[in-house]
């Protein structure tokens, strides 16, 4: 009975419970940490299995071999969603650019740009090996 | 006093997070799914095979697979700047195989070009270890059967059944040359044979000789190129079809 009557030290109570009701709802108000490869990752998944699908008997390779540029460029953009940009480069082992012209298609629209490296060899008897690198953008991505 | 110390580590923490979410946002992306560039890797070495089997099927140099191999290798590892990457291929050396390569051209109908090599590969990202060990296998097989019907006293009728197998399934042919072992000139193409082409890998061929030029037992080859440039040859005794 003496202790409840204490009314000795409520106030630090009361101000602790303030406190930590502060903090709490401080940690409440930060936002959870947005995943901001998610978007970007799906994207280079897709330009991934675009690549990997076309090489899949060896077709990718036998275009470059042939300088088909413009199939190349019909094949990947059929196979990609139509809302998205992409602009493929492709080179030789010495890094040297291949294609005479820009393959790309779609328009830029917006400023995230996921960029992916493929390597793709030849089948011929003589080997050649390619590294092919594919930029991809997406409407509405931020 | 508490609450003034309470909101002050508040503030921190929330410029703190503010402060790392922005900068995040500068970082520029590339993006990278392991188990799809590892599927890429196999698939580079499954075209390197194909590469230096149809080489050396065609006289060239066994040494060239290494080669090739050792190539891509380079290539793939000087480009991946996301993980340490380590690679390694190891030619099987298993008989009837010989430095991952497998060349039984059989007198019995059966002919085999193929290749094979085990693909270790170890990625070593940020937030992220891969392990890839796993068999490349490309084989190339042709079998040929073979008939014979004495159509007269001096020609002879020779029926060819012709299958083409990559991998174990069917596979189309590029190429197709049939031989015949003749008494004088010893192997001797057959020119215009009929050649009938089922679509799923199953080939017929049918040609006339005069009897006299066969020497003895009728031997008939097949020079087969598939679809990926890999020779194959089979050899095969025609059994009497009447």
């Amino acid at each position: 009975m003496r202790l409840l009557r204490d009314k000795k030290g409520v106030v630090r109570v009361i101000e602790a419970f303030l406190a930590s009701l502060l903090l709490l709802s401080c940690l409440a108000l930060i936002p959870a940490q947005p995943n901001l490869n998610d978007s970007t990752g799906n994207l280079a998944s897709i330009g991934q299995n675009v690549l990997l699908s076309l090489d899949s008997n060896g077709h990718l390779a036998t275009m470059i071999d042939n300088r088909d540029w413009s199939d190349l460029q019909t094949s990947i953009e059929s196979a990609l969603p139509l809302t998205d940009w992409f602009n493929l480069t492709v080179y030789n082992e010495n890094m040297n650019i291949l294609n005479p012209y820009s393959i790309s298609a779609g328009g830029l629209a917006s400023d995230k740009i996921v960029s992916l490296d493929y390597v793709c060899a030849s089948q011929n008897s003589t080997y050649v090996v390619y590294i092919l690198q594919l930029q991809l953008s997406q409407v509405g991505s931020t | 006093m508490i609450v003034i110390t309470a909101l002050m580590v508040a503030m921190v923490l929330l410029s703190t997070a503010i402060f790392v979410i922005e900068a995040e946002k500068d970082v520029p992306t590339v993006g990278v799914d392991t188990s799809n560039v590892l599927l890429a890797y196999q698939q580079a070495t499954r075209e390197t095979l194909i590469s230096g089997l149809s080489n050396v099927t065609n006289g060239g140099n066994p040494g060239v697979l290494t080669a090739d191999l050792n190539e891509l290798e380079s290539v793939i590892v000087s480009k991946s700047y996301q993980s340490i990457l380590e690679m390694s291929f190891t030619p099987l050396n298993e008989l009837p195989y010989q430095n991952g390569i497998l060349i039984s051209w059989g007198t019995t109908g059966q002919g085999i070009s193929s290749a094979s090599i085990t693909l270790g590969v170890n990625s070593s990202g940020t937030s992220l270890t891969s392990n890839l060990s796993s068999e490349v296998n490309i084989t190339s097989e042709v079998d040929l059967v073979g008939s014979y019907l004495q159509l007269a006293s001096n020609l002879t009728q020779v029926n060819l059944n012709v299958n083409v197998l990559n991998e174990g399934g069917p596979a189309l042919a590029q190429n197709l040359a049939f031989f015949f072992d003749n008494a004088t000139e010893g192997w001797a193409e057959v020119y215009s044979p009929t050649i009938c082409d089922f679509g799923n890998g199953t080939y017929t061929a049918s040609f006339t000789t005069e009897t006299s030029q066969w020497a003895g037992p009728f031997l008939v080859s097949v020079r087969c190129e598939d679809q990926r440039g890999i020779l194959i040859v089979a050899n095969a005794t025609c059994t009497n079809g009447q």
